[in-house]
């Protein structure tokens, strides 16, 4: 079952990255995207449209995330405190935080996007679409890294 | 430093993966006004995916087949060793897929480039949609493989 | 309590910023002081899957805390954002949203380095 929830997890952050990765390439670029290239149609996407996608699979990934976490806690951690691979689980410790801190961060982003009387707040909305970003490949290239050392049972 | 090469890997299978399925959903849409996530994700140029699907789809193969040794090497005689011989049997269909699908590349390539839009519609259809699933199954069993055995 | 006469003489608007605003602005502080501090409101014991409030012997595993962590800073920053009048953020400089939740991800590199110590 965990192995069922993992890949789940796994193709929710997918999904999730191609969403942020789109919304955070049209949101930071400074001049018109190059219609026939692929990174110009990478980036030439109505950012705003993909707000509601991030936030909802950000919620369900993190959901997935924290379900699968006691396998994580009981199986990987201490093969790798045994194996004196404590990088690798320093780099979980912060992926939980980060995913956290992503969580808090939501109702922020959402609302630089979403609401409309805001839309003076530009700067605001880049720096929290870009921490949101960062928090995304971050997780999701630790998580990789982790599951490459040890996988869910 | 397999690892790495492994997360490459995979880091090239994602936007495949994205790129082809943006693509192959697309190729099944009737044009209607895109207003939900779903139709908006399939309301794309599909022939602007071709090269891009093509390119990716050739490196992340070149990447699969560096990372192939290793996979032979260290997880799959551990996966005889612990019995899980069903895993295998996946690993075993992911190869042949990836090499079927890069096959039907270049008619992929002729069908979306080359050939109008307005003819041969099914042949697209049903070649976009092949690769799909196999770039599909390929990521999927990947991370159940992954899962059991990584390779560091 | 929220100010009745603040809540009423502010657009819905406002007051949806107000509140967001407020809850993207305690979690991360909440969260860090938790985490920094080891606080935990309750402990899960995946090997036996049970809560407890207190800490148990060894036979019932490792304990998680993270998700009485996750449980607080959503409470804490979901009060805040309900009882801060929204006045008191009308002035606030929008740019914290993004500030302190950044000075939180600093902070947790930082504090995570204590595993390169090992």
């Amino acid at each position: 079952m965990s192995t069922v929830l993992l890949i789940t997890h796994g193709l929710v952050a997918v999904a999730l990255i191609g969403a942020i990765t789109h919304q955070v390439l049209a949101l930071w670029r400074t001049a018109p995207a190059t219609p026939n290239t692929f990174f110009g149609r990478l980036r030439n996407v109505r950012a705003g449209s993909y707000a509601d996608a991030v936030a909802i699979l950000y919620a369900i990934d993190f959901l997935l995330g924290a379900i699968i976490y006691a396998s994580y806690r009981l199986e990987v951690r201490p093969y790798l405190e045994n194996a004196d691979l404590y990088i690798a689980a320093g780099s979980f410790e912060t992926k939980e935080h980060l995913a956290a801190l992503g969580l808090g961060l939501l109702p922020a982003y959402w609302l630089f996007w979403k609401a409309p009387a805001l839309t003076n707040h530009s700067t605001e909305r880049k720096y929290v679409t870009l921490l949101l970003a960062f928090y995304i490949w971050w997780n999701f290239l630790v998580g990789h890294v982790l599951n490459n050392i040890h996988g869910l049972p | 430093m397999i690892a790495f090469w492994d997360v490459l890997h995979a880091i090239f299978a994602m936007l495949l993966l994205g790129a082809v399925t943006h693509q192959g959903l697309s190729v099944w849409r009737k044009p209607a006004p895109a207003r939900a996530f779903i139709d908006r994700f399939r309301a794309v140029n599909g022939p602007g995916y071709a090269n891009a699907v093509v390119v990716l789809y050739l490196v992340t193969f070149a990447l699969g087949c560096y990372i192939y040794p290793p996979y032979v090497l260290d997880v799959k005689s551990s996966l005889f060793a612990a019995g899980l011989s069903g895993q295998v049997g996946l690993f075993q269909i992911k190869e042949h897929v990836a090499v079927v699908a890069l096959a039907l590349l270049p008619v992929y390539w002729h069908y979306w480039r080359t050939v109008p839009l307005t003819e041969d519609t099914g042949i697209r259809r049903f070649v976009t949609t092949v690769i799909m699933v196999a770039v599909w199954w390929n990521l999927v069993v990947g991370h159940i493989l992954n899962n059991t055995k990584g390779l560091v | 309590m929220a100010d009745p006469q603040s809540t009423l003489s502010r657009s819905p608007s406002e007051r949806l910023f107000s509140a967001l605003t407020v809850f993207s602005l305690v979690f991360p502080v909440v969260y860090v002081v938790l985490y920094y501090n080891e606080l935990a409101l309750f402990r899960f014991y995946p090997l036996v899957g049970e809560l407890h409030l207190n800490i148990q012997p060894t036979t019932f595993g490792p304990a998680m805390i993270y998700y009485g962590w996750i449980i607080v800073s959503t409470f804490a920053a979901a009060v805040a954002a309900a009882v801060v009048p929204s006045r008191w953020t009308a002035h606030l400089w929008a740019g914290w949203s993004w500030l302190v939740p950044a000075f939180a991800t600093l902070f947790t590199f930082i504090y995570e380095t204590r595993w390169l110590l090992h």
